[in-house]
């Protein structure tokens, strides 16, 4: 009896997993035929420049996360592959005058907020508003005071913008001059619903309301609900007017509390799908998910960030300046003793000494321009020719970390192994004023983020603060000025071209701003889970984030 | 003892005036400037000199340190808690989406490390010279003595990330925020924050234990022919339990402090981390709000010491020690 009962036990013990792996395939079979795409959630990083807690500004200052692109439409997008294509969005047509001056938007006639009321062009003046008083991430400001009228209304002289004019679905907007990036600009612009804000709005408080707990939008995902400062959910909008997105839910995480250690364990436990932010930009952390979870994937962008040291060539407040950098051989000696292969080797993978200010990946790029090698004894010849006396610079940064006052550590020795002493100091305090106001230093190390390499070149554009920099030397509008105020205007490839070309020779002869590294972007994702269109790898940061159409109907889960 | 009571009571208003004022001369010290945290350097090329003074009037950092000071005081005494420099968000709003999570996390430790230490405590001392009370003493040696975060990295790299038992971080699975459906998050922070907690109190609970198991009335209990359980229950634990009840108490705000670094290591969007993203962003309302509550926990965990001491020993409450 107790032989049978021991022999029923293991059959029964080796029998039983069998039972279930039989149910298992059964259920995988089921499985097989389950639309994932349709059951699943894509978890992606909820990321936002001021924290996810009580409130969700996905627009006004979340600017590194894919959250408020499903969110929020345009008036238009670009297209992916060919970004000279503009792809309809809000608007539906639209017309530019032969001038360039006058864009006039049809907005799409059923187009309503998820809250049923419809988008009018009134909504896109108010945020056009929003964006020239507010207070916060104004990526778009720098273009929009081509509009006429938007200095005015920046200043505080005019109660409205005069070239923007809104008449039920149509909207005009007139420019002071031909403006090409106004069509790119437009397609990172994000409209808000004027009828939720109060009639008297003060757009210095503009994330302080209500409506940034709960925001209504009419963009390809409705936003279902929001756990601050956890997550948010958002569904397939049903009624959006365009192709229809391919995963039905997109869950955004945010890892506030946790950082960029946090998200990374999540990835690693296959628990968040895509993280597209510059907290990850670090080869080595997207091959560390990797290798650990195999399941996933990384990508780099190449993208038109780029960090430079500024010059002054005009004098500071307390009459230290080095009157040497006003010399051109000076300044190009400066840039070729500085050690920018170093520089890059701190963003593993993902950043690259620069020539010029433009990104070697970017198409503009001047081909004919070596990449950039550190020349000690060019630097030193360039040294003797401006007749240095062994003067001291100084040496002014703002990003306020440990890596950075090691890369400026690294500059004064590199400064120093050509004969110029140097010292740094870190900007904390009052930045605009030292930086702008009292220029007490010669070099000041920089991050440029412009809608296109060439633009970096603005850092130089008269009409900007960055005038300071330079002074008003003829020779700079000779150089400089001019080519800037063509770039603006054309919309012409190879006349933008050969803009940028004679913009990069004339930088290096001129020798400033002196430009660092080039900083591409990392996207790490989980490949096995997540299907997109793959010309998304090859196409820049730009693209992807904000300013191209995603093509959400290709987006596939094939996993749950 | 209710004259004790309102005295004890009376005193949190110097000690948070005292609290505040210190918390807000060091913040006047902490290197920083929001409107550079506001605004990325880059984009104020963009903006104007009286552009970024118009901001700093309306965020009233002009105002000397004091005025803003007691302008902050006589907020908090209207129940206005302000606005988030960085985020414009209500600092209330922010102060209840996190607030919750770091009781739940704080109450679920205390309560978890209370039950373990008490009964690791009492079977050391039960079982006192035995490789039980070896191992129980061995452990609780090696929970006081390694840090917390330490505890909580291995944790997330076996149970997280090795075995994927648990979730490696995080308070909650998007669209499942009951309680129940949060516990696999909570396990790891808890037992972690609940580690030395733990340990120490195993240590004084089989002390107090092992002293008295020695008293006379336990001896006499024993020599009337009651049971071992009884006369280690009835007639030692409860006798034993009342010193360490001080502990338990006096060791709440060792905890409260204790969520700042389990908060970061976890994903635990509570009110430590709450602080120390405040402090990195120059955020110096939500700080001083943030703060604020974390020192009046401890001030009323510090009163709940006081009120249990004159509970359990009369002297003190008439001020004969």
């Amino acid at each position: 009896m107790k032989k049978l009962v021991t022999v029923l036990f293991l059959c029964s013990v080796l029998l039983i997993p069998n039972l279930f792996a039989g149910g298992a395939a059964e259920a995988g079979a089921v499985k097989a035929a389950e639309d994932f795409s349709e059951t699943g959630t894509l978890n992606v990083l909820w990321y936002a420049a001021g924290g996810t807690s009580g409130s969700f500004e996905c627009v006004y200052r979340d600017y590194q996360s894919q959250v408020p692109d499903l969110l929020y439409d345009t008036l238009i997008k670009l297209d992916m592959e060919d970004t000279s294509k503009i792809v309809p969005r809000m608007a539906d047509r639209w017309e530019v005058s032969a001038d360039g001056l006058v864009y006039t938007f049809y907005i799409r006639e059923n187009l309503n907020w998820t809250d049923g009321k419809p988008v009018t062009a009134d909504d896109v003046v108010f945020s056009l508003e929003a964006q020239l008083r507010g207070y916060g991430i104004q990526n778009e400001r720098g273009s929009f005071q081509f509009i006429k009228g938007a200095q005015e209304y920046f200043d505080k002289t005019a109660n409205s913008i005069s070239g923007v004019k809104a008449e039920g679905k149509k909207l005009t907007i007139t420019l002071t001059q031909p403006y090409g990036f106004m069509m790119r600009t437009l397609a990172t612009f994000v409209p808000y619903p004027r009828h939720l804000f109060p009639a008297d709005v003060d757009y210095t408080k503009f994330g302080s309301y209500d409506y940034w707990k709960a925001p209504v939008h009419c963009g390809p995902y409705v936003l279902e609900s929001v756990t601050f400062p956890d997550y948010c959910v958002l569904v397939r909008n049903d009624s959006w007017y365009g192709p229809r997105p391919g995963i039905k839910r997109v869950t955004g995480i945010s890892f506030d509390a946790g950082g960029t250690d946090a998200a990374v364990a999540a990835m690693i436990a296959g628990r968040l799908d895509l993280a597209h932010s510059n907290a990850f930009n670090d080869v080595n952390i997207a091959s560390n998910v990797v290798k650990q979870n195999p399941d996933y994937a990384y990508n780099a962008f190449f993208s038109p960030y780029y960090r430079l040291f500024t010059t002054n060539l005009t004098g500071s407040a307390d009459g230290k300046w080095n009157k040497f950098m006003a010399n051109a051989d000076f300044r190009k000696a400066i840039n070729l003793a500085i050690d920018k292969e170093a520089f890059a080797s701190y963003f593993p993978g993902q950043a690259v000494a620069l020539s010029t200010a433009v990104n070697p990946g970017d198409p503009l790029y001047d081909k004919s321009i070596p990449l950039f090698k550190r020349d000690v004894e060019a630097a030193k010849a360039l040294l003797k020719k401006a007749g240095y006396d062994g003067s001291p610079i100084r040496i002014a940064y703002y990003y306020n970390d440990q890596m950075h006052n090691d890369l400026m550590d690294l500059t004064v020795q590199n400064l120093a192994e050509i004969g110029i002493p140097a010292e740094s100091r870190v900007v904390i305090q009052d930045i605009y004023a030292a930086i702008y106001e009292q220029k007490n230093w010669d070099i000041c190390y920089a991050g440029a983020n412009q809608l296109s390499g060439v633009e970096n070149y603005g850092v130089v554009n008269p009409g900007t603060i960055y005038d300071v920099y330079l002074g008003n030397e003829a020779v700079r509008e000779e150089l400089f000025g001019k080519y800037l105020k063509e770039v603006s205007a054309t919309s012409d490839p190879a006349r933008l071209k050969e803009l940028a070309i004679l913009l990069q020779q004339n930088s290096l002869n001129y020798g400033s701003p002196i430009p660092v590294i080039s900083m591409n972007k990392m996207m790490i994702y989980n490949d096995a889970k997540w299907d997109f269109d793959p010309a998304w790898l090859k196409a820049s940061d730009l693209a992807i984030y904000r300013t191209c159409d995603l093509r959400l109907e290709t987006w596939k889960l094939n996993k749950k | 003892m209710l004259k004790y009571f309102f005295r004890r009571l009376l005193s949190f208003i110097p000690k948070i005036l005292i609290i505040t004022i210190l918390i807000f001369i060091g913040l006047e010290f902490v290197p920083g400037d929001p409107i550079s945290y506001l605004i990325p350097p880059e984009q104020m090329a963009f903006m104007t000199e009286e552009t970024i003074a118009n901001m700093r009037e309306n965020l009233g950092l002009n105002d000397p340190a004091y005025i803003r000071y007691f302008k902050w005081l006589g907020n908090i005494l209207k129940g206005d808690m302000g606005y988030s420099l960085i985020n414009g968000v209500k600092i209330s709003d922010i102060i209840w989406t996190r607030l919750p999570a770091t009781i739940e996390l704080t109450a679920l430790g205390f309560a978890v490390a209370t039950i373990l230490g008490l009964l690791f405590g009492f079977i050391s001392a039960l079982k006192r010279n035995t490789p039980i009370d070896y191992s129980l003493t061995a452990l609780g040696m090696v929970g006081v003595s390694i840090p917390e975060f330490f505890f909580g990295l291995s944790a997330i790299v076996v149970f997280g990330l090795t075995f994927r038992w648990l979730p490696p971080g995080g308070r909650m699975t998007p669209g499942q925020p009951g309680f129940f459906q949060r516990i696999p998050y909570l396990v790891m922070p808890v037992l972690v924050i609940g580690i030395s907690y733990t340990a120490t109190l195993m240590r004084y609970t089989r002390g107090s234990m092992l002293d008295t198991m020695n008293k006379d009335y336990v001896k006499a209990a024993r020599s009337k022919g009651l049971s071992e359980t009884r006369v280690n229950l009835v007639h030692s634990f409860r006798n034993a339990i009342i010193p360490v009840m001080i502990i338990i108490v006096n060791r709440i705000p060792i905890l409260i402090a204790g969520t700042v670094v389990i908060e970061s290591v976890f994903n635990y969007p509570g009110m430590g981390k709450l602080i120390l993203e405040s402090i990195s962003g120059s955020d110096m309302p939500v700080v001083m709000i943030a703060t604020f509550f974390i020192a009046l926990a401890v001030l009323i965990a510090s009163f709940l010491v006081d009120l249990l001491s004159a509970l359990l020993d009369p002297r003190i409450r008439f001020g004969k020690m």
